[in-house]
């Protein structure tokens, strides 16, 4: 148990740690990891997968020194390894053309400005990654207690 | 990726399985290797799908191939024969133990599952939910009864997990508007599991332990048509509904005075979703109204929509690659394990030498109903039939006619195969129980209490049913 | 953009050239000509009067005045010129070609002005030729009206660039003001929370020292830890400690965090791991404290620097410290500087001596540098972009270098950055604190500072040279 990986990353080691914590009731079933750096989510990403694990979801920030949080998310969108992982923008500080290029060009399923409500994130989160786990064909009956039941109830409709 | 107490399962398994190859020995009881072997793989089916080491389904596809290694005439050259180089003469031809994967019953399922994924894609189902809803009103006590009736009959031709998710999907929305502290939120939560289950015994390709009884029925010549399980399986479904219905009230009384369903909306009217209505009520009229009426077998019937389908493209390669393979193949090992024990003479072998011509024939159903039941609360219901089943096909074949009065042979594993049905008191019995309990509006405890008093009861109906239908010469 | 460097004004027409020459040699610069001299103010032609006379400038300078009586309603009289002219342009061509012969404007001498007249009624030269008098000088009346427009266009053009010079300085000081009211509001808030925090936090301290006693040093532990080790370091140990102990997650990583600030403590890790999730709790109780309080402080100091920034009190002092001057402006910019890597040499800034001046003032001079050189390294998207504070001194003045490996400034440019309405921004304004390079220099002028420039591609260096003692009297 405990392959799926969810990364969290922000440079702000404070904010890494609220994101972070406010998942934390998912912590029995997802491996949860911070990164302070695009470059470092980038090597960790790399370690999971040499791993056998798998990246679920990569909640990143925008403004970071070093590679942006948009650069980092379109990376992880052209890379096949990685091509089932669930993307979140999670930031106050993107402009318009930053936005745009998240949704063209990194493929981001979801977009929370800051200060974010931590249930919604919680709920958004679970969401993507009840899709992700139906759609890697993980065996969901593992991870009901944090699904969304919404999402695996009507693929369960189409496909039980 | 599998952890540590995974491994630790299977490697028990396999070690005592092993084990139980020299078992019937030290018992005294005297089998060929053949038959020990079956005995062995037996177990390790049986022992796999009780700790689940692996997903359910790889354990059918280990006991096709480990069958086909070990007891088949196409076996490992030093199993097929014996120390003086003789071959052994109860091997299984390798054709029949493949054949198990394209069984008449499996292609029955899977016109069941063809019917299913159509109506789905054209939300006939959502739609047809919304009419047959409609007369239930806005009580939500006759909401409930209505909840309960529509996911049955819809359980009788989708698989039990899929409309349980269906009509837990829609009651969502609704139950988040009852008060915390109504109880009848749990009796709504509890409804669509219960129904799910009951429904799917309502028709042969229900649910997979029909599949599994009817094949063994079928392997001893006492076949029994769709119709005429329906005609048996509908009314016992109705009976046990309004039985669970009133049992539900009871225990989680509804303190909400009016409610509504938002279900469904338009039914689509283009060409391909009329198709897709004509075929359903086409297949469900033919499989009715039976053989002696039209000539074709359900079988051969369940063909039908799958052609219809594929040439009108309402299923699509993708939705067949999408569709349950994983449940045919469960099936199909269970019917290898079967094979397994007749062919070999395993199953004849081990029944003679235990005197059950002794056993009160009555005790012997009810002992075989209570182990199943119990069984198919902790393991898959599919799984728990394919083990039972065999067996008791056996010990009742072996009883003549002492069980004539409550329903013979065919009652027996109608009843068995009904019993597997009914193990749904803990959140692990069934995927629809399971569904229902991570909506958290029910607990282990309560689920437990009404899952173990309608298994009960729903015995105790089907034994009484088994007598009328002896009665009345129907089995 | 200004319209004299890069605009082809050119109208000048070769032969309307010679034609024109023709009419002045011909009627004006013969002996017979009548010739005039004008002093200094003196009207050659009236607004409105009658003239029958056509002049030509031969020296001095002349200026064609329109005068409104009552200008806007206000009473007064206002004139606003026309056109002016020098050697060789006509005057009273307007009205000594038109009928009636009123003057449309007046035109004046700004210098003594010698004319030559050519009067109405005189003969055309060579009629046969070249036609009436009217037609003879209508490629010089052309000329003429083209002149006069130009004039009035460039005027207009003037108007405009001041019109958009006194938006944009508007817009900076309004939005100076704005940021400055609301950190004045937020200034109380955040002081609450600031001082607030601290008491929590205090009295926290004490509760837990004396109600829980044990839990204090994890309390403590926590509000005091200051990571010094990277996440990857906490990951990787605490994967292990995960293992090790059979921690959760998140347990492990306060653990790896607690023995990585205690290192003495893992020594005794197991008699640490007792009761840990409570210590856990305690911990991260503390951090959680520490973190608001850091937030808190760094907020009002925030605040503190918009206010100052937006303030319009000057008052300079002696003792202002460069150090305190540029962490204000840090803190001010730090939201808004990206992916900019900020070195400061704080070694360097701390030395310098303090020197007489006003926080806001010299706050401002590093903002817009800085601020500047982000702007023009973000749009360049200079790689690794970064910028170097660094701090030196002498007996009279201390220079602080602002160094960035942008794209440099081009030195065609050089002499234009510090004109108020120079700008490279496409969309205006980032950042809306100060008035850009311009006020730089001013402010720095007024103490009488310098402000220098070098600049090259990925290397550009401000420095600002600050007297340290008060020998100046002006601001």
């Amino acid at each position: 148990m405990k392959n799926i990986n969810i990364i969290c990353v922000d440079d702000q080691s404070e904010v890494l740690d609220s994101v972070i914590r406010d998942l934390r009731s998912l912590e029995d079933f997802f491996r949860i990891e911070g990164t302070e750096s695009s470059e470092d989510c980038l090597s960790l990403i790399d370690e999971i997968d040499s791993r056998g694990e798998q990246v679920g979801l990569v909640i990143s920030d925008h403004v970071m020194p070093g590679t942006s949080g948009v650069e980092l998310l379109k990376t992880i969108f052209n890379d096949s390894r990685f091509s089932n992982t669930k993307k979140i923008l999670l930031t106050g500080q993107a402009n318009h053309a930053d936005t745009i290029k998240a949704i063209n060009e990194a493929g981001i399923h979801s977009y929370f400005e800051k200060p974010w409500n931590a249930e919604e994130l919680l709920n958004t989160v679970k969401s993507l990654l009840t899709q992700y786990i139906l759609k890697t064909g993980i065996d969901h009956t593992e991870y009901m207690p944090v699904l969304d039941q919404a999402v695996l109830l009507e693929y369960l409709r189409k496909n039980a | 990726m599998m952890t540590k107490t995974k491994w630790l399962k299977a490697i028990i398994s396999i070690v005592i399985s092993i084990g139980f190859y020299f078992l019937p020995e030290l018992l005294g009881v005297s089998l060929t290797p053949v038959e020990k072997r079956v005995v062995s793989i037996f177990m390790l089916a049986a022992l796999f799908w009780i700790l689940e080491p692996f997903p359910i389904w790889t354990t059918s596809m280990m006991v096709i191939v480990l069958m086909l290694l070990t007891v088949s005439n196409n076996a490992l050259s030093f199993l097929k024969t014996d120390s003086s180089g003789e071959l052994f003469k109860n091997l299984i031809p390798y054709k029949s133990i493949m054949a198990t994967f394209a069984d008449p019953i499996i292609m029955l399922f899977l016109g069941g599952f063809f019917l299913a994924a159509a109506s789905t894609k054209y939300r006939l189902d959502m739609n047809l939910a919304k009419v047959l809803l409609k007369p239930f009103g806005k009580n939500p006590k006759f909401i409930l009864l209505g909840l309960m009736m529509v996911t049955a009959v819809f359980s009788m031709f989708m698989s039990n997990t899929a409309t349980a998710a269906m009509m837990l999907a829609i009651l969502a929305p609704v139950l988040a508007l009852f008060d915390a502290d109504d109880k009848g939120r749990a009796a709504f939560a509890l409804a669509i599991p219960i129904a799910a289950n009951v429904g799917g015994m309502g028709t042969p390709i229900g649910t997979p332990p029909n599949a599994i009884a009817l094949k063994a029925l079928n392997s001893m010549d006492l076949s029994v048509s769709f119709g005429k399980w329906m005609a048996f399986g509908v009314p016992y479904v109705i009976v046990l509904i309004i039985i669970s219905w009133f049992l539900l009230l009871k225990l989680f009384p509804i303190t909400k005075q009016s409610m509504e369903l938002k279900v469904g909306d338009k039914f689509l009217k283009t060409p391909k979703a009329i198709i897709v209505y004509i075929t359903f009520a086409l297949t469900v009229i033919l499989w009715v109204l039976g053989d002696g009426v039209h000539g074709m077998n359900s079988n051969v019937i369940a063909m039908i929509p799958m052609a219809v389908f594929a040439l009108a493209q309402i299923i699509t390669k993708d939705d067949l690659n999408k569709m349950s393979w994983d449940v045919l193949w469960l099936v199909a090992g269970g019917f290898a394990l079967g094979l397994g024990l007749q062919a070999t003479g395993l199953a004849q072998n081990l029944i003679g030498s235990i005197a059950f011509d002794n056993f009160p024939a009555m005790g012997l159903m009810i002992g075989a109903g209570v182990l199943c039941l119990l069984m198919a609360n902790f393991m898959s219901h599919t799984a728990t039939a394919s083990l039972l089943i065999p067996i008791f096909a056996a010990v009742a074949s072996s009883l003549g006619g002492s069980l004539d009065g409550i329903g013979g042979v065919t009652g027996l594993i109608v009843s068995v195969a009904f019993a597997s049905s009914l193990g749904m008191s803990l959140p692990i019995s069934t995927p629809p129980n399971a569904l229902a309990h991570a909506t958290g509006l029910i607990d282990t405890k309560g689920m437990a209490k009404t899952g173990i008093i309608i298994g009960i009861l729903g015995m105790v109906l089907t034994y009484i049913m088994m007598y009328f239908l002896a009665a009345i010469h129907v089995f | 953009m200004s319209f004299n460097d890069n605009t082809n004004w050119s109208f000048e027409n070769d032969n309307a050239e010679k034609q024109i020459d023709r009419l002045k040699q011909l009627y004006f610069l013969t002996d017979s000509a009548s010739r005039a001299t004008y002093k200094k103010g003196k009207h050659i032609v009236t607004q409105g009067a009658l003239n029958d006379h056509l002049y030509l400038v031969l020296s001095g300078t002349v200026s064609g005045e329109f005068e409104i009586k009552n200008f806007l309603d206000t009473g007064e009289s206002r004139s606003f010129e026309v056109f002016s002219g020098s050697k060789g342009t006509f005057v009273g061509v307007h009205s000594f070609f038109s009928d009636p012969h009123f003057s449309f404007f007046s035109v004046k001498a700004v210098t003594e002005v010698e004319v030559a007249i050519l009067k109405r009624g005189t003969p055309p030269i060579e009629p046969e030729t070249y036609g009436s008098l009217k037609e003879q000088f209508i490629p010089m009346i052309s000329n003429e009206l083209v002149h006069r427009n130009f004039h009035l266009l460039k005027t207009l053009i003037s108007n405009e660039q001041t019109l958009n010079r006194l938006h944009r300085s508007e817009l900076n000081a309004s939005l100076g003001q704005l940021a400055a009211g609301i950190a004045h509001e937020l200034n109380n808030a955040v002081g609450v929370i600031s001082r607030k925090t601290d008491y929590i936090s205090e009295a926290l301290d004490k509760i837990i020292a004396t109600k829980s006693p044990e839990m204090h040093s994890f309390f403590q532990k926590g509000f005091l830890y200051n990571a010094v080790e990277s996440t990857e370091q906490i990951r990787k140990q605490s994967r292990q400690l995960e293992n090790k102990w059979k921690l959760s997650t998140s347990k492990a990583k306060i653990l790896s965090r607690i023995l990585f600030s205690s290192p003495e403590l893992e020594a005794s890790t197991a008699a640490l791991l007792e009761n840990f999730s409570e210590k856990a709790s305690y911990w991260e109780l503390g951090r959680d404290m520490r973190d608001i309080s850091l937030a808190a402080n760094h907020s009002a100091d925030i605040v503190k620097s918009v206010r100052t920034l937006g303030g319009s009190h000057v008052t300079r002092e002696e003792g202002l410290s460069i150090y305190e001057t540029l962490s204000r402006a840090i803190a001010l910019l730090k939201p808004n500087l990206g992916n900019i890597n900020l070195e400061v040499d704080l070694e360097s800034i701390k030395k310098v001596p303090l020197i007489y001046g006003d926080m806001t003032e010299i706050v401002q001079i590093w903002v817009n540098i800085i601020k500047n050189a982000c702007d023009a390294m973000m749009v360049a998207e200079t790689k690794d972009a970064s910028i170097l504070i660094r701090s030196f001194y002498s007996e009279k003045e201390v220079s602080v270098h602002i160094t960035d490996n942008g794209p440099g400034i081009p030195k065609e440019m050089v002499d234009k950055i510090y004109q108020s309405d120079f700008t490279t921004k496409k969309n205006g304004l980032s950042f809306g604190l100060g008035l850009g390079l311009t006020i730089v220099k001013r402010i720095v002028e007024s103490y009488d500072g310098k402000i220098f420039l070098a600049s090259r591609p990925q290397k550009t260096t401000f420095t600002v040279k600050l007297p340290i003692e008060k020998h100046y009297e002006k601001y």
